[in-house]
């Protein structure tokens, strides 16, 4: 049935039933993956359905609740707190970090620069590093006393700041930060890979045109490169969807100062696991795969239309 | 493309060499910080160089908390993680690669898809399973759901698709070799680069890993590192010891930082591959 028609040309293809049996060699080599996948990711994500128009608190029966969780989730403000900051994060920190992605892989791919494969180690050093440790560090970069930041604000004669506490005013910023300086080197990388990639006739045949480097770049390189800018984009605004160890370490599971670092996964851990809320957690869960859902239809769709 | 001015030259390294600086420093600053006393990281101005408390802070991380025990953990479920993930995931990249099946294609189809789902948001229907099963609080729990990974896979195929002749299974039918041993006996010792460049990353992310231990691990002598780390923050009656904090903060990260140093090229190469041909 699966496949009956593309080998035509053979003699009459054995029944599905026999297939299947002779083929238990393949079939036993990829068995583990998908047990695996049966018991800890599809019978999750149905049970997060399920626990979503429930009540529950991980020990006594369940009650059926209909849609009051999803109502709960509208009417409660903090709900709306840690949605509004895990996008202002999601969107704010991927203008700057994707430009100077952008910025030094045109560098290093432009051959002006030497020592490439060093700059390279550096810029992706961070992605390796243990996001709790450098998110420790990072408290005491943006230290009120003895920070980094402040201690080349007050050399410059401006005022100290509270980065990560008074109003909490600062502290997306801080979450930016380090977020943007953890994977700042892995977008250069793949950029870099897509740069590389662009055959060299192309360059010199704009060359032999009489193109001058920025002309290269805005007609060529740019272009080609975008679907892997795009991609990149899109893997990383889906990745901050759950961001957690950051704002987790540095605003700590409250969210700090009014709840101004508090980010979805966030909420959704202190709801489950400090509260046991584990039905109301399994909606905040709910709008975290919805919203990845969206921006995959979204991206689908403008793959579509431009490529 | 030679030719360009001495200053737009100077102009390229100063952006690059800015932002290099901005990634290094932070990281030496931590190594910096872990060889002062508490007090001197919160005077005015904080130290920049290297200072003379190393050896205290080390004697103090040490005794006051089981912190070797807790690098072991993270030694031994790393490495575990690497050994499930490289047999697993080879097999079944062998197995898209090579075979031929009923089902393949949408069994290979369901398999990339979830490298779309955030897995994560499933935590708690996760942490209930695990709970069913009796793995709270072990470190099975953090070893075996993700033995066998749709990114491994598919990195597998793609490598074994393009590096493994079908001529090399035929070789090793003629010469009796069982159908099913194939695998182990012929094509998985030549499959050595992949197998770095997964284990690698394999080895990094478990290291790393913070929400799943934070869920699952219940007592002092399973933690990991990362635990670790926060369970020396939240000392209410001492405060925190922020000089202890980095030299263990530092040490936590070493070892992946010696490592990615020395083979950087490898590493980065299968992260690109990853990430690209995704």
């Amino acid at each position: 049935m699966a496949d009956a028609g593309t080998a035509g040309i053979q003699r009459k293809p054995p029944g599905l039933g026999r297939r299947i049996v002779s083929s238990w060699v393949p079939y036993s080599y990829v068995a583990p993956f998908y047990v695996l996948f049966l018991v800890f990711m599809a019978f999750p994500i149905v049970f997060t359905l399920y626990l979503s128009f429930h009540s529950w608190d991980g020990l006594s029966s369940m009650r059926f609740t209909g849609l009051d969780n999803l109502v709960r989730i509208v009417r409660d403000p903090v709900f709306w707190i840690a949605l509004y900051n895990t996008l202002f994060i999601g969107i704010v920190a991927h203008i700057p970090m994707l430009s100077f992605a952008l910025i030094v892989a045109f560098i290093l791919d432009s051959g002006f620069i030497r020592f490439r494969h060093f700059f390279r180690t550096i810029y992706f050093l961070p992605v390796v590093a243990s996001s709790v440790a450098i998110s420790l560090v990072f408290m005491n970069v943006f230290g009120f006393r003895g920070g980094l930041i402040n201690l080349v604000i007050m050399a410059f004669g401006g005022e100290r700041i509270h980065w990560l506490g008074g109003q909490g005013e600062w502290v997306r910023t801080v979450i930016m930060t380090v977020f943007i300086w953890r994977w700042v080197g892995w977008n250069m990388v793949i950029y870099l890979a897509g740069l590389q990639s662009i055959p060299n006739e192309l360059y010199d045949s704009a060359r032999i045109d009489g193109a001058g480097w920025p002309q290269v770049l805005r007609h060529i390189s740019l272009p080609l490169i975008k679907p892997v800018v795009l991609f990149s984009f899109v893997l990383s605004v889906v990745g901050t969807f759950t961001l957690f160890d950051e704002p987790f370490v540095l605003a700590g599971v409250e969210g700090g100062p009014n709840r101004m670092g508090l980010t979805l996964m966030v909420y959704l851990y202190r709801n489950a696991f400090r509260f046991s809320r584990f039905g109301y957690a399994s909606s905040i869960a709910l709008v975290i795969m919805i919203l990845t859902i969206v921006v995959a239809i979204m991206n689908i769709r403008f793959f579509r239309e431009k490529v | 493309m030679k030719k360009t001015s001495r200053v737009n030259q100077f102009l390229l390294y100063l952006v690059i060499g800015t932002g290099a600086f901005a990634i290094a420093f932070p990281i030496y600053w931590m190594f910096a910080l872990a060889t002062h006393s508490t007090p001197d990281i919160f005077s005015y101005p904080p130290p920049l160089t290297f200072g003379d408390q190393g050896v205290r802070n080390f004697t103090v991380l040490f005794n006051a908390i089981s912190y070797a025990r807790h690098m072991w953990n993270s030694v031994f479920v790393a490495a575990a993680n690497v050994i499930l993930i490289l047999i697993f995931c080879s097999m079944g990249g062998y197995a898209f690669a090579m075979y031929s099946f009923p089902g393949k294609r949408w069994m290979f189809a369901l398999c990339l898809s979830t490298l779309m789902i955030p897995w994560i948001a499933n935590i708690i229907p996760w942490f209930i399973v695990i709970r069913e099963i009796g793995w709270v609080d072990n470190h099975l729990a953090l070893i075996v759901p993700g033995a066998a990974n749709a990114f491994g896979i598919f990195w597998m195929r793609q490598y074994i698709s393009s590096s493994v002749h079908p001529q090399l299974l035929d070789q090793a039918r003629v010469d009796g070799c069982h159908e099913w041993l194939i695998f182990f006996r012929v094509v998985a010792p030549t499959l050595t680069p992949a197998f770095s460049a997964l284990g690698i990353f394999s080895f990094v992310t478990s290291w790393n890993n913070f929400i799943v231990p934070l869920i699952v691990l219940r007592s002092d002598r399973l933690l990991t590192l990362p635990l670790s780390l926060v369970q020396l923050t939240g000392d209410p009656r001492r405060g925190t010891d922020v000089a202890v904090l980095m030299m263990a903060a530092s040490l936590a990260i070493l070892p992946i930082v010696i490592a990615f140093l020395i083979s950087s090229r490898k590493f980065i190469a299968g992260m690109m591959a990853g990430a690209i041909k995704g």
